[in-house]
């Protein structure tokens, strides 16, 4: 037997087993959509896998999809004149001060949550790929922090800022030079967007 | 369509066991002294859809540590120790042989009988009768691979158990799990936001793991068997790095609030928050020592990212890794002894292995972003995420640095892998 | 105001005549007018404390607005980062002073183990059982042979061993000793001029050897017997001064001296 037949003899094995898996959907694997509010895929919902017994590597999949994308016309937070749209910090590497360059969207951000005391916005820091995820992660919360904190120093409240981090997560894939600079930033989202 | 990627994943794994390196599992080095064994066809093999031979061969040679010799020129291909013609298996160099069958009984389930013997002594080494479901050729095959490895190797083996880790497909994140030769993926939970940080609870009945879908990092605990999920903490700012206690009571977590990531624990069922560290560095990745008395973390209290650890109650850390200017990532080996982490060795991300009585360092892997590591439940490898050709994949290392392996996806990316405790 | 005086006027005409009436009123005017003048002076203080806090206001909106505080933000961003480097400089300093004071704290044990080994060894001189167990060749076990029968008082056989020995392994590190060991055995059995000879074979064709100082020693011994006392003398005094720290040279001193009484 050559080595090129024994290698489609297995993927046909494979594709069998793969056609074997579709088969057996319900006992193997019970897919379950966990929608927030996305109506075309309302609910796939759970099929209780009941006592199929067999199988104790069975597997239940969950899915999680969907979020809200709320529009707001005449709101100056999305007007792209108004600095308020603007809602990128960007940050040098290995370091999460907040250069001069930035301080009127932090003025701006301040102002508008002082006259909007029911106003709340999230800060979301982000790093470049380089590093361990979980690492990046609490390294793009110290960039969301030092964000907060240029706000506060405006007199704003902590009740009305969340600061997260998505770390490398939104990163550019294999981000060369100046590529990783856009990386390395913060995101200011207001509530509901 | 998802199906279809789940096809080609294990396309890929299969043509990989066949020998086409570029494709999936690419075996390089080995060790010195492989132990020669041949895996003589069990009788009936085709019955199941799975050739239970064919994945015990493989299994044994993923591990480094045999060498399968080829039975297919033989004339006589015995399936019972009877029928064994001991001078031939000699004359093949065989130190040990396997014989088995096929048997399909009442109900479309199967018997499957095995035999290892030694090829010297003309004895038994192990034998085993099972019953099992046409579904359950796979772990069959790796439990008899296990029992092999330890008649032979004298340690367990680690084929049957199973792997967690995170597909990027197009712009879908999923978790999956699949057995420890990544056969038989199946999809946990799947999100078009990205999913980070699979944890196996110590009992394997669960998974950990980082949801952004909420648009923050907000740590779950999902039943494998049930799907039924619940959120473990969702405090103010970022919820991140489960670690489960060895006993799988409390889970250790990293939370924000207003501030840095701090090391928390919290019992499984979401009471009893604590604050362990409290700094204003980042602590991050916690993991507990296997004897469960420390909480080891990356901090940069000192600067720098370097590992630390702390008493399970809190109190004062101490630094455990001094060389490198980035130590990040620990993973604990079952018995405590070593600890794997991750080192930023002049710009490239490389696996190191630190022996934790003498404090000597070995750098394992050889790739420039690599991350994650973590422990087969018998020690003897680490697995670990690195990119391949830019895009993300798997790869394991021998602890002892000599054999390599690289897992790869054709769909997408793979990440974030986790190494679950053993079937029993 | 003049409402108020006219209802005076009409409320109380019976009682008041115009005079007096016209002299309250005034007294009222005056009194309105002087509450008047203290409203106006305290508006004005208002007025100005107003203008003095907005001024004040001003200046901390400045402040804030102003780039002053969050140059001190970053500052202390920059402060905390160069206390946790000092912080990660010092951990690693302390490492180094413990992993080199266990060091030293090992190295001293291992030198004092081996220090004591030393110490006792030199009670009592392991010199052939080491060697016999280092090398186990054909030259020691032979040496071994004659060097036993030497110690058991087999004089003849054992000079025949060791002159065996110096024909089989004339190039043996063992040598100098069978050389001195049958120079020993020559003097056992009386010959006195042989064994000199021997021993100064010893001195002038291994001079580097320990044996040394024994041949010179023996070869005293053997000049005694033969009533060269001079020559003993000569050969104890260049033995004293050439080998100081020998082992023999406290006997050689002490035969030395007794030589020199015979006088």
């Amino acid at each position: 037997m050559t080595k090129q037949s024994a290698i489609n003899t297995k993927l046909i094995t494979a594709l069998g087993l793969a056609v074997f898996l579709v088969a057996c959907k319900s006992t193997p694997i019970t897919p379950a959509k966990v929608e927030d509010k996305s109506p075309s895929s309302a609910s796939t919902a759970t099929n209780s896998g009941g006592d199929t017994g067999a199988d104790a590597n069975a597997v239940k999949e969950v899915m999680v999809d969907g979020n809200a994308n709320g529009s707001a016309d005449g709101n100056p937070l999305r007007d792209p004149n108004n600095i308020l749209s603007k809602r990128n910090i960007y940050f040098d590497y290995d370091s999460d001060a907040v250069k001069a360059e930035y301080r009127p969207i932090v003025e701006a951000q301040a102002k508008y949550l002082l006259a909007h005391p029911d106003a709340k916005m999230t800060l979301q820091g982000n790093t470049d790929e380089r590093g361990t995820r979980e690492y990046n992660l609490s390294l793009g919360q110290r960039r969301s922090v030092a964000v907060k904190k240029s706000l506060n120093l405006l007199g704003v409240q902590d009740t009305q800022i969340e600061t997260v981090s998505y770390g490398e997560e939104k990163a550019t894939q294999n981000c060369a030079g100046e590529a990783c600079d856009k990386d390395r930033r913060v995101d200011i989202v207001h509530q509901g967007e | 369509m998802k199906l279809f990627k789940l096809m080609a994943f294990l396309a890929s794994f299969l043509v990989a066991n066949i020998s086409y390196a570029a494709l999936d599992i690419e075996i390089t080095g080995g060790s010195a002294q492989q132990i020669p064994i041949a895996v003589v066809p069990f009788a009936n093999a085709a019955a199941t859809k799975d050739n239970i031979s064919e994945i015990i061969s493989a299994d044994l040679k993923r591990s480094g540590l045999f060498r399968v010799l080829e039975t297919r020129g033989m004339a006589n291909l015995p399936t019972s120790p009877a029928q064994i013609k001991y001078a031939e298996w000699v004359a093949l160099q065989a130190q040990a042989l396997t014989v088995g069958s096929v048997e399909p009984i009442a109900g479309g389930r199967f018997k499957v009988s095995f035999q290892l013997m030694d090829a010297l002594k003309q004895t038994q080494l192990a034998g085993m009768d099972y019953q099992i479901a046409p579904n359950q050729v796979r772990t069959t095959a790796h439990k008899i691979a296990d029992i092999i490895y330890q008649k032979l190797t004298g340690e367990p083996g680690a084929f049957a158990s199973r792997i967690a880790y995170i597909t990027k497909i197009g712009k879908r994140y999923a978790l999956q799990v699949a057995d420890a030769d990544g056969f038989n993926p199946q999809t946990v939970v799947s999100s078009n936001e990205p999913i980070i940080s699979p944890a196996w609870s110590p009992d394997g009945s669960k998974l950990a793991y980082v949801s952004f879908e909420k648009k923050k990092p907000i740590i779950f605990v999902q039943s494998l068997t049930s799907g039924k999920r619940e959120v473990l903490a969702n405090f103010k700012g970022n919820n991140s790095a489960p670690s489960w206690s060895p006993d799988g009571n409390k889970l250790a977590i990293v939370l924000t609030y207003g501030a840095n990531s701090q090391v928390h624990t919290i019992n499984a069922n979401g009471s009893g928050l604590k604050l362990i560290t409290k700094s204003n560095a980042i602590d991050t990745e916690p993991v507990f020592s296997p004897d469960g008395s420390h909480i080891y973390f990356s901090s940069d209290r000192g600067g720098k990212p370097q590992i630390y650890k702390v008493a399970v109650d809190g109190g004062t850390p101490s630094r455990v890794t001094f060389e490198g200017a980035y130590n990040v990532s620990p993973k604990f080996s079952p018995d405590g002894k070593s600890l794997a982490y991750i080192r930023n060795d002049g710009g490239k991300f490389k696996v190191a292995l630190q022996d934790l009585a003498t404090g000597q360092v070995q750098l394992l892997s050889e790739g420039s972003q690599d991350e994650s590591p973590s422990f087969a439940p018998n020690g003897r490898v680490i697995l670990y995420a690195t990119k391949a050709r830019g895009r993300g994949a798997l790869a394991a290392v021998s602890s002892d640095g000599k054999v390599r392996q690289r897992l790869n996806d054709a769909a997408g990316d793979v990440r974030e892998p986790a190494w679950g405790p053993l079937l029993n | 105001m003049l409402l108020i005086a006219s209802s005076a006027i009409n409320s109380h005409a019976a009682l008041f005549d115009d005079k007096e009436a016209r002299k309250k009123i005034l007294e009222v005017e005056a009194k309105t007018q002087s509450n008047f003048d203290a409203n106006q002076t305290a508006i004005n203080d208002l007025k100005k404390s107003q203008a003095a806090i907005e001024k004040r206001l001003a200046a901390i909106e400045a402040v804030i607005q102003g780039q002053g505080l969050a140059d001190m933000q970053n500052q202390l961003e920059a402060l905390k980062q160069e206390v946790a480097n000092l912080k990660g400089d010092l951990e690693l300093a302390n490492h180094h002073l413990e992993t080199t004071q266990q060091r030293q704290k090992d190295l001293y044990t291992d030198t004092d183990t081996r220090l004591r080994k030393i110490e006792s060894a030199a009670v009592a001189p392991p010199v052939t059982p080491v060697a016999a167990v280092v090398l186990e060749e054909k030259d020691v076990k032979a040496f071994a042979e004659a060097d036993s029968l030497s110690k058991s008082a087999k004089h003849k056989e054992a000079f025949a061993a060791f002159d065996a020995f110096l024909k089989d392994y004339p190039s043996s590190k063992l040598a100098p000793d069978a050389l001195y060991g049958m120079g020993y055995t020559q003097f056992a059995l009386k010959n006195y001029k042989s064994s000199i000879a021997t021993q100064q074979k010893v001195i002038d064709l291994h001079a580097e050897s320990p044996k040394v100082p024994d041949a010179m020693y023996s070869m005293a011994n053997s000049q005694i017997q033969l009533g060269q006392v001079t020559n003993a003398k000569k050969t104890l005094r260049d033995l004293v001064v050439k080998y100081p720290d020998a082992e023999v040279t406290p006997n050689a001193q002490k035969r030395l001296k007794m030589l020199e009484a015979l006088k």
